[in-house]
Formats: C-alpha cells, structure tokens, sequence
C-alpha cells in the first residue's frame, strides 16, 4: 500500500533532522499534555463539586430570617412556596446546637483522649435528611431520644475540614448503634461577661444509625436528632436564657429542587423583602478548580502556538533543504497531491507522536493524583476522582493532528511551487 | 520510424537571454540522440523542453502525438512518470535512503508496479550498472560515480519509453562511462529512445544522430 511508503518516507525525513523533530514533538508533548492534565482535573473536580457539593442538600437549602414582629410572615412565606414548584420543602429552621459530651456507652470518654471527645452539634430538620442513612435506619418523626450519626465520627467541634488527611482517629459510628450517648447543654445569663451557666440540662439518644459526612458535606461532629427533640432543647434553653432580645429571630428553610433555580429562589425571596442566606456556599475549591482551567488552557495554549510557529520554521527549513530533492521528485513524475501527502504526514506523525506520549504522561500523572489523594487526602478530598474521558482525550487527538497539519501548510505551499526544472541546475534557482 | 516527442519552432527566452532560438526536433522510438555544444548555449534548457519540465516561451510539443502543453499539471507528471526517465548533472539522492530504496522512489507513484516486485526490479537495475554488492548502501557511502550510477537505475525504474539525461557520465571513470552507454545503447535497440547531453566525445561512438547546439540554435551534423 501507498501508505506504508508515505509514513516510512515520512519517518526516514523525520530521522534526516532528529533534532529538530525532537524539539517539535517535546514541544507539542508538554503542550498537549498542560492541555490534557487541566482539562482531566477540572473535569474531576467539576464532577465532584456538581455530585458532592451542588448537588447536597445543604447547597440547596435556603434559611429565610424573619423577626417575630414581623405581621403574616409565614403566610407570606407559604404563599410563595405553594406557588413555585421549584421549592420541594418548608420549614421552620432549628439551627445547630452545640452540645457537651457527657458520656458514650461503651467508651470512656474522660480517659480515652481528655481533649476530644467535647462537643458535638446537635442538628434537624423536619423530614429532609431520611435518604442519608449509609448503615443502620432513619428514625421517624414521631421518635424520641434517637439520633442518626456520622459513619466517622469526632465529636470535637474544633475539627476542621481540611485537603490533607486528618490527624485523628475517629471512632466507628457503625459500632455505636444501639449505643446511647448522653449530653448536656445549658442556659446561660447572656449579659454577663463571662456568659455564666443558669442551668443545665441533659439530653441522650440512641444511636439509630450512621451517615456519611462527605456527600452530605456535614462534619464528623454533627448528629442528626428528631425535630421535636431539638425544638423541646430550643424551648428549654429559650425559657431559661437570660439578656437576649425578645424578638428572637424565626427562622425557615426552603429547600430548592435543583441547584441550577437556587439563584431565581433567591431572587424571588428578596424581592418580597426577605432576607436569604444559602445554607452552604460553595468554597474555595469551586475557584481552585476554574484557577486550574483558565491558568492550564492559557499556558498550554500558549506553547501550543509557540510550538506552531517552531514547527512552521522546522518543516519550512527542511523542505528548503531539500529544494533539489523535491525538484527531482517532480521531475519523475511526483504530482502536487503527492508531495501535499508527503509533508502532511510528516507533521501528523509528530503530532501521534506526541499525542501518545502526552497520554502516557497523562496516565501516570493521574496514577500519582490517586495515590497521593489516597495517602494523603482528606476524606473530603478522597472523593474526588481523578479520571479523564474519552472526549477530552478525542479533543486532544484532534488538536495533535491539527496543529502539525497548520503547521505544515506553508512548507507544502514551498513544495507546490517547487519546479521540477530546478532538478535540472545545480546552483541556480527556479524562477 | 515512429516519432515519441515532435517539438516544433520551440522558443525559451530568459529576460534577454534566447537559450531556445526556434528549434524543431523530433525524437524517434529507438532512437539514440546526442546533443553536443559549448556550455551556455542551451543543451540542458531544450532538455527542460523536451522534458517536460519547463514550459517555452513559445512554439509546440507533442508528445505521442498529443499537444502536452494544453495539459494540466498533473497530467504532465503522469506523462513524466510513466514515459520519461531522467538522468541530472546533481544526483538528487535522498540521503536517508539506501541506494535500492532510492531506485525504488518512482516505482512507488507507478500503479502497475506490485509491492514486491519493486525491491526485486531495483536491485536488478543496480546490478546492472555493477552496483550489486551495494545496493543496501546510503549515498553518502558510494563515490560520485557510483551514485551517478544509482540515479541512472533510478532514471529507468519505470521502464520509461524515453530516457533523458544531462552530463550522465560526468563524474564516471572511463570503464564506467562505458558501462552507462553500452546499456543506454542498449535500451535504444530494444525500442527506447535516449537523449543524451554530453561534451564527452565518446558519445559520437553510441549516438544514432549527433546535433549541436550554438546560442540557442540546433544543428544536426
Ligand atoms: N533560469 C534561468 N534564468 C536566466 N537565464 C537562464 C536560466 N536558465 C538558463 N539560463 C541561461 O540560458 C542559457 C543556456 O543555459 P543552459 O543551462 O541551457 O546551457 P547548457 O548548454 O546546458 O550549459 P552547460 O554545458 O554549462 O550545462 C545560458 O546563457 C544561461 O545563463
Ligand atoms: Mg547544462
């Protein structure tokens, strides 16, 4: 076939200027790879924040702060929620309540580890977390004294959601069901200084079952209890606290069907003078992530265009050099098609050849991602899979024939109009 | 006898330079020409012509008995391949290939030939022209004339109907010379017609009709 004789005409041309056909392909190497290794991560990361983050409840989750002065409130809010079908939940919103650890069936919390083991944030809300349950079950509504917990748990409210691994050990939650925990929290005189204890109250649950922290993007010390339970812990702490205001806030939450009308939700609520805070806001990887995109396509562009213009030069020379060879080969009977193929080969094998190096460079940056992730991530972090995909890798693929065949465009515009007299003459040039 | 190329009142003007002056030829099947004159008075250039290689300035070429300067380039590289073989003062060697596979560089745009006749056929040609023991050789390791000898190998690889060549043994030693005629004579006597540039006086001994060439006009003897 005539195939075989271009790519190994092709390949001896290349082997004629090893050097510069080195430069070539190293220089679309590291620019198809700058290309491949960002497109791969910000797809990875672009994946994890739509499946963990964008797409948890909480990003979802909207808290409306109202003052209890405030006429119709809740009738106002109700209206709009029956009238927008995008809005899936209503309800009153208990926040968070810190909690000390008094005890935990089965482990010795004093002498275990004195400074762990403190505190934990008691959460709820009326029905939206039931499908979280990873090992154990749900409790229902009507329960009392239950509790659903994190799979890893560390009832340490001063743990901090970090990209390296945790230096912690946390304690098996699967392990505590059936377990009970008892707490106690307290009522406080908020006008003085030292905020000093009123009262103290004691609150314990049995351990129902286990959740996991990260698609939920919870911590390991939150616990999930019955909405009447944290509403009675409200209530007690509210009749015994001292020196807040009267109109303590009322708060609510609507919970959003899909992440992609939270924005139209919100502008919604504002317009009929709401106050609105997302429950959780996306982080700092969000812009990690679009940092990565943007600073790795400009600069892979960048040299993508350097090494265009290199191999512009490179194949440009080349055929120079080789005036009198071409000359002859028109001489015999080599026509414009064949020479066009002849150059155009030469710059799609760079192209290949730099296009599988890429992809082998590409495959073990990815194998190093993982292992690193695995040793040395977060739990957080651990969930974010790093994999390219077949259209990133087709793009690619395109882009490394492409730019060569550019690349070759003015070199076979020197071969076409290349005579086949100059064969004829030694020295003298074509005219 | 049967004409291959008829070229009439042929003109190739350079700026002011008549290096083709109004010259009708015609070149003849088994024929063995030979063109002879001072350097600088337009061998190679009405060489370029005949070949079709360059296009005058004026007048007509036929070549079997077709108008080839109504054709389009690419027809005339067809014509090129399949009927011409040409042999140049500069070798034009590819320096990456080994001599057979240099041999081989028209066989590979010729559609008759098969795959594996084409290394069998080159390094036939090459024996020919006593190049046997160094057809697996690269250019840079023969001398002049031996690859001279490779590049009429080359000429040939296509069985063309005409062969043309320029200074064809201008780098030979006499015993090679000969060789190069002798087969040259050869092929004339099996059909093919042979153009021969040269200033070597032992090119009268080979050609069938000597012309000479002075300031752009051609003599026969
Ligand atoms: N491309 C060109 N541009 C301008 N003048 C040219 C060109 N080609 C040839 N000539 C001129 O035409 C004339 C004939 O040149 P040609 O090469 O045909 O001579 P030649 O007989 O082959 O000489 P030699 O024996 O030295 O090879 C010369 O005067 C030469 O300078
Ligand atoms: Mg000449």
């Amino acid at each position: 076939m005539k195939t075989n004789y271009y790519i190994s005409l092709a390949l001896t041309n290349l082997l004629r200027r090893k050097r510069a056909s080195i430069v070539n392909i190293l220089m679309i190497t590291i620019s198809l790879t700058i290309l491949l290794l960002t497109t791969t991560l910000n797809s990875s990361l672009s994946k994890y924040i739509d499946e963990y983050l964008y797409n948890s409840l909480d990003y979802r989750t909207l808290i409306i702060n109202t003052f209890k002065l405030q006429p119709n409130v809740k009738e106002t809010i109700v209206n709009i929620v029956n009238s927008d079908d995008n809005i899936v939940e209503f309800n009153e919103e208990l926040f968070g309540i810190v909690t000390e650890v008094n005890s935990i069936e089965t482990l010795n919390t004093e002498s275990d580890s004195k400074s762990n083991f403190k505190k934990l944030i008691l959460k709820s809300r009326k029905n939206q977390y039931e499908n979280i349950v990873v090992a154990g079950e749900f409790f229902d509504t009507t329960d009392v004294n239950v509790g659903i917990i994190p799979k890893k748990f560390y009832p340490d409210t001063t743990f901090q959601i970090d990209y390296s691994k945790e230096k912690v050990d946390f304690i098996d939650g699967e392990s505590l069901i059936g377990k009970t925990i008892t707490l106690k929290y307290f009522a406080r005189d908020y006008s003085s200084n030292e905020m000093s204890i009123i009262k103290e109250f004691s609150y314990s649950f049995k351990v129902v079952g286990v959740y996991d922290i990260v698609p939920n993007h919870f911590y390991p010390y939150n616990v999930i209890i019955p909405f009447n339970d944290l509403k009675e812990i409200y209530t007690n702490i509210e009749q015994h606290n001292i020196g807040l205001a009267e109109d303590f806030n009322i708060s609510y939450s609507v919970i959003v069907d899909n992440q992609k009308n939270v924005e139209n939700v919100i502008t919604k609520l504002n317009n009929k003078g709401f106050v609105v805070n997302r429950a959780a806001v996306l982080g700092p990887i969000g812009e990690i992530s679009k940092y990565i995109l943007y600073s790795g396509n400009i600069l892979g562009l960048i040299i993508l265009i350097t090494s265009l213009i290199n191999l512009t030069l490179t194949m440009i020379q080349s055929m120079k050099k080789r005036t009198g060879e071409i000359g002859l080969m028109k001489a015999i009977g080599y026509n414009n098609q064949n020479l066009t193929i002849i150059a155009s080969f030469e710059a799609v094998i760079i192209g290949i050849i730099s296009f599988i190096i890429s992809c082998i460079i590409l495959l073990g940056f990815i194998v190093f991602f993982r292992w690193g992730i695995a040793n040395y991530g977060s739990m957080y972090v651990q969930a974010i899979k790093v994999r390219t995909n077949l259209s990133l890798i087709l793009q690619t693929a395109i882009i490394s024939i492409i730019v060569p065949l550019l690349g070759s465009i003015y070199a076979m515009r020197y071969a076409i109009k290349i005579s086949p007299k100059v064969a004829l003459s030694k020295g003298r040039e074509n005219n | 006898m049967e004409a291959v190329i008829v070229a009439n009142n042929l003109v190739k003007q350079f700026k002011n330079v008549k290096a083709v002056n109004n010259i009708s030829i015609e070149i003849k099947k088994g024929c063995f020409y030979a063109i002879m004159g001072r350097s600088g008075s337009g061998k190679t250039t009405l060489l370029s012509l005949l070949g079709m290689l360059d296009n005058p300035t004026s007048g007509k070429l036929y070549v079997n008995g077709c108008d080839a300067l109504t054709l389009e380039d690419k027809d005339k590289s067809k014509i090129r391949m399949k009927e011409f073989g040409f042999v140049f003062q500069e070798f034009h060697l590819n320096p990456a290939l080994k001599a057979y596979e240099n041999v081989m560089i028209p066989m590979h745009i010729n559609p008759n030939y098969k795959n594996k006749n084409k290394q069998k056929k080159s390094i036939e040609l090459l024996e020919l022209f006593g190049l046997k023991e160094r057809y697996n050789h690269f250019p840079s390791q023969l001398s002049g004339g031996e690859q001279q000898r490779v590049a009429l190998a080359r000429a040939l690889a296509n069985d063309p109907m005409c062969v043309f060549a320029d200074e064809p043994t201008g780098n030979l030693d006499v015993e090679s010379e000969k060789i190069v005629f002798d087969y040259l004579k050869m092929l004339s006597k099996a059909g093919k017609s042979i153009v021969v540039v040269s200033h070597n006086e032992i090119v009268l001994n080979y050609a069938d009709e000597v012309f000479y060439m002075t300031e752009g006009n051609l003599k026969e003897k």
